[in-house]
């Protein structure tokens, strides 16, 4: 296998808490060296990273790709290709596929079409319930030794609280993390945005606050009862960081992440009626946007996901109560993180990458999201500062839900690194 | 006989078409707009003009032979996604007595679920050569989305979207209101019902309010939110408050489904607190007169007694004010935009 030598890049790897200029080299889909000059005759690819940054590759750890059941959406191919294009090398993209991810079987149709068509690493994660019936628990064993790493019925709230319960108990066994879709079905039903000032004046039905916020603390109380270990996806309300905040402080094992679309739009923005800023849980008020971002600040969300959710035109075509909900991220989260906390100097380059690799590898237990000796060599290397407008046609997603279309933005992957391999490579 | 009416028509042509070039010349502004979504966007200067234009085409629907040339050659389209009879009949109406070519585009929500988009629906009003499309849907927004798929020339008329807005309906029910108050700012206005899915109680807030009306909205706290008063009126939970001294009473359709999505406890305690009757209106001012967009439930938002009681009940001038106002607006965003 060719040697790859990435030079003058600025490293950062929060695993060593380590900040600086070096070269490294890659061979073999690993990382064999790591200093500050690394120098090499013959067949060697050379990257030049100066101005730069090369972080451990990305994980995105909420996704869907739609893949089985629904290709006119996205496929592993057409979803691994944007995850790249957005610098992400790892994604898990959540089970409600068609039919949804239940059994080990699915899970390695999932690996082997990835092995084959897939741009990066897919670390599944699996139904916490056999058809996401809420009835039965899916073969939590047989999942994990197929590779799933998590287990969620996203897309739709657990209901059977008694079910999810023995879930939180059952999943201790192999340490591992339920992922919960906080929402009460029967509050929200009906509703497609933000209950609130802006649903009120524009006659839309809306999704109140205490849909999600009922939802998570019912759920906190179930982790203490079994002591068992959340994770909250999505998270979108002040009073949903709120309780997550208490209940991390009483030493629970509950986690969190957020979602680029909640940290940069709120329901103001939905006053053009556009199907593509519906998304479930909605963009919620200016209040709730400055919790979320103060909530990362403190240490109370630790993930930042994507959430990406493609969906087809005609279907984004219908109203905005009927059509679906979801938004494509992966190829705007980067940027839309990096002006939310890094162009806005609110974190640290160490701190602003841990939620995109270490702090995610950690929740799922992803043996990724480093980038030190020896490690496996996925690598993102960004540009931190070069500014562009997006235009959704040059997605490599097979859908084009997203609310920023031409929206200026600063940053993105330059190079994305898997195994070694660049499996993506801005053309600029 | 065919010669006598065409000699009448005759006479009508140039009527109306002096009174309105007339008004067209007064005005010290320039009618820009082609289309109609929202009252919240409507300048004062704009709101004058449609009722005095809704006034001199008024006196065509007195007359023997309800026709003028004003529209002839242009094509409306009624799209109606969801069923109307007497708004859609009121915009045939306004359309044919203006000589328009007025065709009902009704849309099955089968063919919608078998995949035509929106995008189709608008290709297909543009070949059809539609010079104005007017449209309703049962979901909010729609009129928004359909605009960006059109292109401006083509005027665009909401009839009614969800539970956003009626401007239509506010623009007649503003009409009826004026003809009964000599000057409406200042003078109260209470709005009964429910409120919450109101479209015709969102568009005639925005509207009445241009007006410097004084708005009072009621209606159980299930379909008033008291968080309402954000936008500028006031809320009340309690029937007598909203009436008080009222100039106006405008009492909405009760939709039967809010007892079965458990908003209400059911019509009979429904009527006994917010349901209108001679009694109750009694708290209003003497001359009280009582509105209502129709087709009322008599019994629940209102009495049969009172809604047939000519001295309080202006219902029946709302359906025919709903006409020439909608020729007015025919009129003005087809035809008058822009000269």
């Amino acid at each position: 296998m060719s040697k790859l030598l990435i030079k003058n890049g600025r490293y950062i790897n929060p695993k060593t808490n380590t900040d600086e200029i070096l070269d490294i080299l890659v061979q073999n889909g690993k990382i064999t060296d790591l200093k500050k000059e690394i120098n090499l005759n013959g067949s060697t690819e050379i990257i030049n990273a100066k101005g730069l940054w090369v972080l451990p590759g990305l994980i995105d750890i909420h996704c869907h790709l739609r893949d089985p059941g629904q290709p006119e959406k996205e496929t592993i191919e057409s979803g691994t290709k944007s995850a790249a294009k957005g610098g992400f090398t790892s994604i898990c993209p959540m089970a409600n596929t068609k039919p949804p991810i239940d059994t080990a079987a699915l899970v390695e149709y999932v690996n082997k079409t990835n092995q084959k068509h897939g741009a990066v690493n897919i670390f599944q994660i699996a139904a916490v319930s056999k058809g996401l019936m809420q009835e039965e628990l899916t073969p939590f064993e047989e999942l994990k030794a197929a590779g799933a790493v998590g287990f969620s019925d996203d897309g739709k709230p657990i209901e059977n609280l008694s079910l999810l319960r023995h879930a939180l108990e059952y999943v201790q066994m192999f340490d591992m993390n339920i992922i919960s879709h906080a929402e009460d079905s029967k509050l929200c039903c009906g509703g497609a945005v933000h209950e609130g000032h802006y649903s009120l004046k524009l006659g839309i039905p809306g999704i109140p606050s205490a849909s999600e916020t009922v939802c998570v603390a019912r759920e906190i109380e179930l982790v203490r009862q079994t002591k068992g270990k959340i994770h909250f996806a999505h998270v979108s309300t002040k009073e949903a960081v709120k309780l997550i905040q208490r209940a991390q402080n009483e030493g629970l094992r509950v986690t969190a992440e957020v979602t680029p679309h909640h940290l940069v739009l709120t329901d103001e923005d939905i006053q053009d009626f556009s199907t593509n800023k519906k998304m479930n849980p909605p963009l919620r008020s200016q209040e709730d946007r400055d919790a979320l971002i103060k909530g990362v600040l403190d240490g109370t969300i630790g993930v930042f996901a994507t959430d990406h959710a493609p969906h087809t035109f005609e279907e984004k075509s219908r109203s905005i109560v009927e059509a679906p909900f979801g938004i494509i991220g992966f190829e705007t989260a980067l940027p839309i993180y990096l002006e939310v906390f890094y162009h806005s100097e609110r974190l640290s380059p160490l701190d602003f990458v841990k939620k995109l690799t270490v702090s995610p590898a950690s929740v799922l237990n992803i043996p990724r999201g480093s980038i030190s000796l020896g490690d496996i060599a996925d690598i993102s290397v960004i540009d931190p500062d070069v500014n562009w407008t997006y235009d959704v046609n040059d997605t490599f997603s097979k859908s084009r839900n997203s609310p920023f279309h031409t929206r200026k933005l600063k940053g993105k992957a330059i190079y994305t690194i898997v195994n070694g391999e660049v499996v993506f490579k801005d053309k600029n | 006989m065919i010669k006598k009416e065409t000699e009448e028509i005759k006479i009508n042509i140039t009527k109306p078409e002096d009174i309105n070039i007339e008004i067209l010349e007064k005005r010290d502004f320039k009618w820009n707009k082609k289309s109609l979504l929202s009252t919240r966007d409507l300048l004062k200067e704009e709101i004058d003009l449609i009722l005095i234009t809704a006034k001199s085409f008024s006196e065509i629907l007195t007359r023997a032979v309800k026709k003028v040339p004003t529209l002839r050659g242009k094509v409306i389209i009624n799209l109606f996604y969801e069923n109307s009879t007497r708004t859609r009949s009121s915009f045939e109406l306004a359309g044919k007595y203006l000589s328009g070519d007025v065709t009902n585009f009704s849309v099955s929500t089968s063919s919608v679920k078998k995949g035509e988009t929106l995008q189709d629906t608008a290709q297909t009003l543009i070949q059809m050569g539609a010079d104005a499309v007017i449209i309703r849907h049962q979901h909010s927004g729609i009129p928004f989305q359909l605009a960006k798929l059109m292109p401006e020339n083509i005027s665009l008329i909401n009839a009614g979207d969800g539970t956003n807005e009626h401007p239509t309906q506010a623009l007649l029910d503003l009409y009826t209101i004026k003809e009964a108050l000599d000057i409406v700012s200042g003078r109260k206005i209470a709005i009964v019902g429910d409120i919450l899915h109101s479209r015709v109680a969102r568009s005639n807030i925005w509207l009445l309010q241009k007006l410097g009306m004084d708005i009072h909205v009621c209606g159980p706290p299930t379909l008033l939110p008291k968080s309402f008063s954000d936008y500028g009126v006031k809320v009340h939970w309690n029937l007598n408050d909203a009436i008080k001294d009222a100039d106006i009473v405008m009492a909405l359709r009760l939709q039967m489904e809010r007892q079965s999505k458990g908003l209400i406890p059911s019509l009979d305690e429904y009527h006994r607190l917010f349901g209108l009757d001679h009694e109750k209106i009694k708290l209003a001012k003497k001359n009280v007169k009582l509105l209502h967009p129709g087709p009322v439930n008599r019994g629940v938002e209102v009495t049969s007694e009172l809604a047939d009681d000519l001295n309080y009940s202006l219902i029946n001038k709302q359906v025919a004010n709903g006409v020439a106002v909608r020729m007015a607006l025919l009129y003005l965003l087809i035809f008058a935009a822009g000269k």
